[in-house]
């Protein structure tokens, strides 16, 4: 026997009508959000410590018919990083962090990872702390590292968002400081939700209900650098900021924040250290459309393996001109999500050599601090 | 996404949103907003959509998308509970007028409930979720879901008596 609440629930569920969806402006503005969405660029300049010099043993593989493919290297080495579960897999040795990794860091002192109820934790050579909780992953990013430091936004005693920075070269790996506390629900201007963006040396680029902020860990003073929270950083490094502002679709490299030019020919993107290079996964005109360019001139960059590729990212830099990928298999002209390649890259010589071949994309992390996959 | 995957998408959208749509009215008593908030659950379901990786997956994020949006809406717009709810025309004859009464009551009291009461009732007693799947639905642990129906049908009924079997034996915190 069912209860009068599901009854009464039943009947005026039924009474509604028919229910339109309007799949266009659905595809539209997903399409729009997607352009936004940066998962190549969200290592937000993660530096990793592999030693792209370690490759070795090189093979030429066969098949890959109508491509370059038998030009693809594959190395027994492993100078990459990802997680499965509680193991970081990072240059050929494996750190369990004792929790299933929801999203994770790397610093060039560890690895910052979150897990599936928010939890945040600092792994480094003494072993592993918790050092923070209450991560919102409806924000996409949650977490940004750059050398020794990681930051994120997680919610604040007084149900706003409290900004933390984490120095895992200092104290043991383990210290921590909060930048700011919102209050409030912390809501950021224009309806956007709190998040943290980049973080470049010591200065930690976050949006709160101030706007959009500047933090400088080393001082720990803030400032707000757009009030109105339109504008998101999407990566900085040594001074130059990628940036976006929402209403104008078009990514600006600029030192100073509301420069309209000079424009990048990517929807947001991850700068290499030096800033020479930038590489999205979205072009400017075009969602999942691997772009690796120039940003001084232009200049294409793009590897020839990515067409070897179902899907080709790359995800993380790795030092100024090398950055890791992963490509995602083609079978019977399909890309196979259990079967991706990892691959080390070089951008100047627009190539890459393949280090891990067939690993199942649906059980892995990788250091772009957001959860990959639903 | 690729012209295929657009594809699977709309099949998807098109086969579910009725289903999505009753579930989101039953969340915030309008069907207005109910539209609105099931085309914002499944743009965020299309942005997500080749990262589901399984396709059936998609309800359940869909479903989350659609809780968890409902009740930030509630907060955000600070919307007061005890708004009027929308009168719907009667469909076909309900039984004895002390029963329509009744569910009228029931159905007025549902609406004035916290978002998250609210929510948790509709995902446990209308879709008939278990525990762990609403947990998963409102993004919050199993203590939290047992604390929400608890207080939710707690409050429908001092607001409507003791009399009146909310819940079928068996499931549920009470009656």
């Amino acid at each position: 026997m069912t209860g009068v609440l599901k009854q009464t629930m039943d009947e005026r569920a039924d009474r509604l009508g028919g229910a339109p969806v309007d799949l266009d402006a659905i595809t539209r503005e997903g399409d729009r959000r997607v352009r936004r969405r940066r998962l190549g660029g969200l290592a937000a300049g993660a530096v990793l410590t592999v030693a792209v010099a370690g490759v070795a043993l090189p093979q030429v593989l066969g098949g890959g018919a109508g491509h370059d493919r038998g030009d693809i290297a594959v190395s027994t080495a492993e100078p990459v990083t990802y997680a499965v579960g509680s193991v970081i897999h990072h240059d050929g040795t494996t750190t369990d962090v004792g929790h299933p990794v929801f999203a994770f860091v790397q610093t060039s002192a560890g690895f910052v990872s979150a897990d599936k109820d928010g939890t945040v934790w600092s792994t480094t050579d003494t072993g592993t702390d918790q050092v923070g909780e209450g991560l919102d992953f409806d924000a996409g990013r949650v977490l940004v590292a750059d050398g020794s430091r990681a930051a994120w936004l997680q919610q604040g005693p007084d149900g706003g968002s409290e900004l933390v920075v984490v120095d895992q070269a200092d104290s043991g790996g383990t210290s921590s400081g909060s930048g700011s506390s919102s209050g409030g629900t912390g809501r950021a201007p224009g309806d956007r939700a709190p998040g943290v963006d980049a973080i470049d040396g010591a200065t930690v680029y976050y949006r709160d209900q101030q706007g959009l902020v500047a933090y400088d860990a080393t001082t720990g003073e803030s400032r707000v650098l757009d009030p109105s929270g339109r504008t998101v950083v999407e990566d900085a490094e040594g001074g130059l900021l990628l940036h976006q502002r929402e209403d104008s679709q078009r990514t600006v490299a600029s030192t100073d924040i509301s420069a309209a030019e000079p424009r990048v020919g990517t929807d947001g993107g991850d700068l290499s250290p030096d800033a020479r290079f930038v590489m999205s996964e979205n072009s400017a005109t075009s969602s999942d459309d691997f772009t690796l360019l120039e940003v001084a001139t232009g200049k294409d960059f793009a590897p020839a393996e990515e067409k070897d590729y179902g899907f080709f990212l790359g995800y993380a830099w790795s030092g100024d001109d090398t950055y890791t990928a992963f490509g995602m298999q083609i079978k019977d002209g399909d890309p196979v999500a259990s079967a991706i390649d990892l691959l080390v890259c070089t951008a100047s010589s627009r190539s890459c050599t393949v280090v891990e071949r067939g690993l199942d994309f649906t059980e892995m992390q990788f250091p772009i601090g957001e959860h990959v996959g639903g | 996404m690729s012209r295929r995957d657009q594809t699977a998408f709309a099949e998807f959208a098109l086969a579910r949103a009725a289903a999505l749509h009753r579930a989101a009215y039953l969340m915030v008593g309008d069907q207005q907003l109910a539209q609105d908030l099931v085309q914002e659950a499944l743009t965020k379901t299309y942005v997500a959509w080749p990262r589901l990786r399984d396709p059936g997956k998609a309800e359940a994020y869909t479903r989350k998308a659609i809780t968890t949006t409902a009740i930030s809406w509630f907060r955000r717009k600070g919307w007061d509970n005890e708004r009027p709810t929308e009168m719907l025309p009667e469909r076909g004859s309900l039984g004895h007028a002390d029963a329509v009464a009744d569910r009228a009551a029931i159905w007025d009291a549902l609406q004035a409930l916290a978002p998250r009461q609210r929510a948790a009732l509709v995902l446990r007693y209308y879709e008939d979720l278990t525990e762990a799947q609403t947990a998963e639905a409102m993004g919050c642990a199993v203590g939290t879901v047992k604390s929400q129906v608890s207080a939710g049908l707690g409050n429908l009924r001092r607001r409507l008596g003791d009399g009146v079997e909310l819940v079928a034996n068996g499931k549920g915190a009470a009656r």
